[in-house]
C-alpha cells in the first residue's frame, strides 16, 4: 500500500503507541496511514520514531511527542497542533487509559459513532440508555474558527446506571454531554461526573489509521471519580468499546460515503451532519468512499 | 465462604463460568483482573495463584480451580442438584459432553481466543481457516441434532457443553468470521440466547 | 432491485424459523433473510438506509425488522414505520431498505427476478442438509450425480431426482463460492439423516476432488 496524498490527513498527529508498549533498549512496529514506522526507546529512555522501508530497514526519522499519556507521531509537515484539553492538567483528576482496540473500519465511521447518543438504548442497553427511553432531545452543532472545531453542545441523554455506583441504587439521571472533534480522526466528549456538581469527565478517542478501513483506537480519560477502582473503570469503557465494535465492523460500506443519498440522517444525527460537511470542507478523501465509487 | 471468581469481563472463558454461575442463580464475588491493558494476570501475585497465567480462576472455600472447562463441571456437579448442566449418571452422555468441553477448550479456541482485545495481533489466515474447521464440525454436529428434533449439543437439555462452546462460537463473529456459512449454529445460539437467565457480553449482539 | 437472471435458491425453508435474520450472499452481494412471525420470508438488502448498518444483525418484532445500531423498525415491505429517536417523527414514505422477492417451493426459499404470487405448497418436503463449498458453483453442478449416487436432472431452477423425492437448489455466493440445499419428501427420519450423513462425506470427497 502507498502513503496516502490526501494533505489533510497526512498533516494530523496520531496517537502510534502508549509509552510503556516500548520497554527500555527495544522497539516496537506499527503501521500508520499504510506507512510502517518503527518506535525505539534507546537506553536513556529517549523514544526515537522512523518510518520503515520494504526490507524493514530505518528510513527517515519522523516526529514524536508524548501527551495525553500516549505517543503521537506524523508524516505531514506542519501538522496541526494537538488540542488543548485542559482537564488533563487538573488535579483532582484520574487520568486512565484502556489500552487500545482494533477496529476493522473507517476511522470516519468511528468518529461518528462516538458522536452518536441515538444508539446508547439499542447499543448499550442498561448501560448509557434504556430502551423505554430512546428519544434524542435536541441540541446544537458550533463551529469554533480560532481551533476549527466542530462542538456538539448540550446534549443529554438518559442513562439507567451512570456508574458502578449509580447501577447499586438502580436509578437513572439525565447525563449530559458535549463533544469536541479534534482532528478529522479524533474526537473527545465531556460528560457531566457523578458526585461533581457542574463537573465534567473528559473521556478522548484518538485512532490511529493503519489503512482506510483498518484502526487502532485510543482511549485516555481524565475522570473524576473517587469510587470506582482503575480496574472497574476501565472494564465499563472496554466494554462499551467493544459494543461498538460490533456495529462499526458491520457498516457498509466500511468507507463512509458523503454522497447525500446514500444514507439517511435525522435530526439525532445533527453532530454527524456537521462532522461529514467538515470533513469535505477540510478536503479530507482518507476513510470516504469515491464519489465515483458510490 | 462463597464463590470467588477471578474475572476479566471481555475474556470468552471467563464468560462460560458467569453464564453457569447465573443459569444456575448462584451468588458469587467478583475479583476483576486487569488482563488488558494491565496485563495484572502475568504479575507475580497473580502467578501465585495460578501459574500458568491465565483466566478465570474459581475459589470454593478451601478449592482452587483454573480452566473454565474443569470450572464448568466443578460447578454444574456441586450446585446443581438436578443434574440437568452435567447429567453424571448416563456414561454415554457424560463422556459426549467431555468430549465437546476438550473441542471448545482446544479447536474451538482458535474462532476467537482473546483476540478480542489483543490490539497487535493480527488475524493471520490459518488462525482464521481452523477457526472456520471448528464452526464447520460444530455445525454439522447442531445439524444432526436438529434433525433428531433437538436444539442442543447433547441430550435434550442445554448442558455444559453448550457453554462451553457458545462463547468463542459468538464472538468468531467479531473477530471476523462471517456467519452465513452456519444456519444450524446460527439457530442454536439464538436457542442459547433465550434460555432463562441468559447473561450477554459485550461482543455478543444483545437482542435475539 | 433485480439482480439475477435465474432464481437462486438461498436456504432450505426450515432452517429459517419465524422470528429469526440470517445473514445470505449472492452473487458478492450481501443479504438480510428473515421471517416474520406471520411465517412470511423476506430477503432484503443487508443495509439499513439510515448509516449503513447490517440488518442481518437487527431482531423481529412481530411482523417488523428492527435495526440493531439505532431500532429503526421497517414494515415487510421495506418501508420505516419507526424512529425510536424521534417517537414523534412520521418517516418519510421515501425512507425504504431495499427488498428482492422471493418463493418457497421444494421446502426451498428462492430469490426470484418477479413477483410470483403463487408459491406451491412446501409442507411435503423436509429438509436435508445445505452445505457451503469454497469453490465454483459449476464444480457441484459436474459432480452432483456421481457424488450423491442420486440421479438428478435439472428442471428450471432446481434440480430433482429421477424418482422426484430429492430436490437440489444451489446458491451463487460469488465466483469462487457457492452452496447446496437439499430437500426431500421421504417423511422417513432415517433416510433423510442418512442422506445427510452422506452430503457431511461429499463434502469431504468434493474437497479433496477440487483441490
Amino acid at each position: 500500500m502507498t502513503v496516502t496524498s490526501d494533505m489533510t490527513t497526512l498533516r494530523q498527529w496520531y496517537p502510534v503507541a502508549y509509552p510503556n508498549q516500548i520497554r527500555p533498549e527495544s522497539t516496537y512496529d506499527t503501521t500508520l496511514l499504510d506507512q510502517r514506522i518503527r518506535l525505539s526507546r534507546d537506553d536513556h529512555s529517549q523514544i526515537t520514531a522512523h518510518r520503515l522501508a520494504d526490507d524493514n530497514s530505518e528510513m527517515a526519522t519522523i516526529p514524536i511527542v508524548q501527551r495525553f499519556d500516549t505517543l503521537f507521531s506524523t508524516l505531514g509537515d506542519s501538522p496541526r497542533p494537538l488540542p488543548q484539553i485542559a482537564e488533563f492538567s487538573e488535579d483532582d483528576r484520574r487520568i486512565i487509559h484502556c489500552g487500545s482496540f482494533r477496529v476493522r473500519t473507517s476511522p470516519c465511521r468511528i468518529v461518528e459513532n462516538f458522536l452518536d447518543m441515538a444508539h446508547f438504548c439499542f447499543v448499550h442497553t442498561d448501560v448509557l440508555g434504556s430502551i423505554d427511553r430512546p428519544e434524542v432531545l435536541s441540541y446544537k452543532t458550533e463551529y469554533h474558527p480560532e481551533t476549527d472545531e466542530i462542538w456538539a453542545v448540550d446534549c443529554q441523554f438518559f442513562q439507567p446506571t451512570a456508574s458502578k455506583s449509580a447501577a447499586a441504587s438502580g436509578q437513572g439521571l439525565m447525563a449530559h454531554y458535549s463533544y469536541r472533534i479534534l482532528s478529522p480522526f479524533s474526537v473527545m466528549l465531556y460528560k457531566s461526573a457523578m458526585n461533581f456538581a457542574g463537573r465534567f469527565d473528559a473521556i478522548c478517542l484518538f485512532i490511529q489509521p493503519l489503512s482506510e478501513t483498518d484502526c487502532l483506537c485510543y482511549m485516555p480519560m481524565a475522570i473524576l471519580d473517587n469510587v470506582s477502582t482503575k480496574t472497574d473503570i476501565i472494564d465499563f469503557q472496554q466494554s462499551i468499546f467493544v459494543q461498538d465494535g460490533i456495529i462499526l465492523e458491520n457498516q457498509r460500506p466500511k468507507l463512509m460515503p458523503l454522497t447525500p443519498r446514500s444514507e439517511t440522517p435525522t435530526r439525532a444525527d445533527l453532530s454527524s451532519i456537521a462532522y461529514r460537511r467538515w470533513l469535505k470542507s477540510s478536503g479530507v478523501r482518507f476513510g470516504l468512499q469515491s464519489v465515483e465509487g458510490s | 465462604m462463597g464463590l470467588k471468581l477471578y474475572n476479566y469481563g471481555l475474556s470468552g472463558n471467563c464468560y462460560k463460568v458467569r453464564l453457569l454461575l447465573g443459569f444456575l442463580k448462584l451468588d458469587y464475588e467478583i475479583v476483576p483482573v486487569d488482563f488488558y491493558p494491565g496485563l495484572e494476570h502475568k504479575q507475580p501475585d497473580f502467578l501465585d495463584i495460578n501459574p500458568l497465567g491465565q483466566l478465570p480462576i474459581l475459589e470454593d472455600g478451601r478449592v482452587r480451580l483454573r480452566d473454565s472447562q474443569a470450572i464448568l463441571s466443578y460447578i454444574a456437579k456441586k450446585y446443581d442438584p438436578s443434574a440437568s448442566w452435567l447429567p453424571d449418571r448416563d456414561a454415554t452422555k457424560f463422556s459426549q459432553i467431555m468430549m465437546w468441553l476438550a473441542f471448545a477448550g482446544n479447536n474451538l479456541v482458535a474462532a476467537a481466543a482473546d483476540r478480542l482485545v489483543d490490539s497487535s495481533a493480527t488475524f493471520s489466515a490459518p488462525e482464521i481457516d481452523k477457526g472456520r474447521q471448528a464452526l464447520t464440525i460444530l455445525d454439522d454436529q447442531l445439524a444432526e441434532r436438529s434433525m433428531m428434533g433437538h436444539s442442543w449439543i447433547v441430550g435434550e437439555t442445554p448442558t455444559i457443553a453448550d457453554i462451553a462452546c457458545f462463547p468463542d462460537a459468538a464472538l468468531s463473529n467479531y473477530v471476523g468470521i462471517d456467519h452465513e456459512a452456519f444456519p444450524h449454529l446460527r439457530n442454536w445460539m439464538r436457542d442459547f440466547r433465550r434460555l432463562p437467565n441468559f447473561l450477554t457480553m459485550p461482543g455478543i449482539p444483545e437482542f435475539a | 432491485m433485480t439482480l439475477f437472471r435465474q432464481p437462486q435458491s438461498v436456504a432450505l425453508s426450515g432452517n429459517i424459523r419465524p422470528g429469526d435474520v440470517h445473514p445470505v450472499i449472492l452473487h458478492e452481494k450481501e443479504f438480510a433473510l428473515w421471517r416474520g412471525n406471520d411465517g412470511v420470508a423476506h430477503l432484503w438488502r443487508d443495509r439499513c438506509p439510515h448509516r449503513g448498518m447490517r440488518l442481518s444483525f437487527g431482531f423481529i418484532r412481530e411482523n417488523h425488522l428492527k435495526c440493531l445500531y439505532h431500532g429503526w423498525e421497517f414494515r415487510s415491505d421495506g418501508s420505516c414505520q419507526k424512529i425510536p429517536a424521534h417517537p414523534d417523527l412520521e418517516p418519510p414514505t421515501t425512507l425504504c431498505v431495499d427488498t428482492l422477492p422471493v418463493i418457497e417451493k421444494f421446502g426451498l426459499i428462492f430469490a426470484v427476478s418477479d413477483t410470483q404470487k403463487s408459491s406451491p405448497s412446501t409442507h411435503q418436503w423436509q429438509p436435508v442438509r445445505s452445505l457451503f463449498f469454497d469453490f465454483p458453483q459449476e464444480d457441484i453442478v459436474s459432480k452432483l450425480n456421481q457424488l450423491t449416487a442420486i440421479s438428478f436432472e435439472e428442471s428450471g431452477d432446481i434440480y430433482l431426482s429421477d424418482d422426484q423425492m430429492f430436490a437440489c437448489g444451489l446458491q451463487t455466493r460469488s465466483g469462487r463460492q457457492c452452496a447446496l440445499h437439499m430437500s426431500t419428501r421421504h417423511r422417513s427420519r432415517r433416510i433423510r439423516l442418512d442422506t445427510a450423513r452422506r452430503m457431511v462425506r461429499w463434502r469431504h470427497v468434493i474437497t479433496e476432488m477440487v483441490k
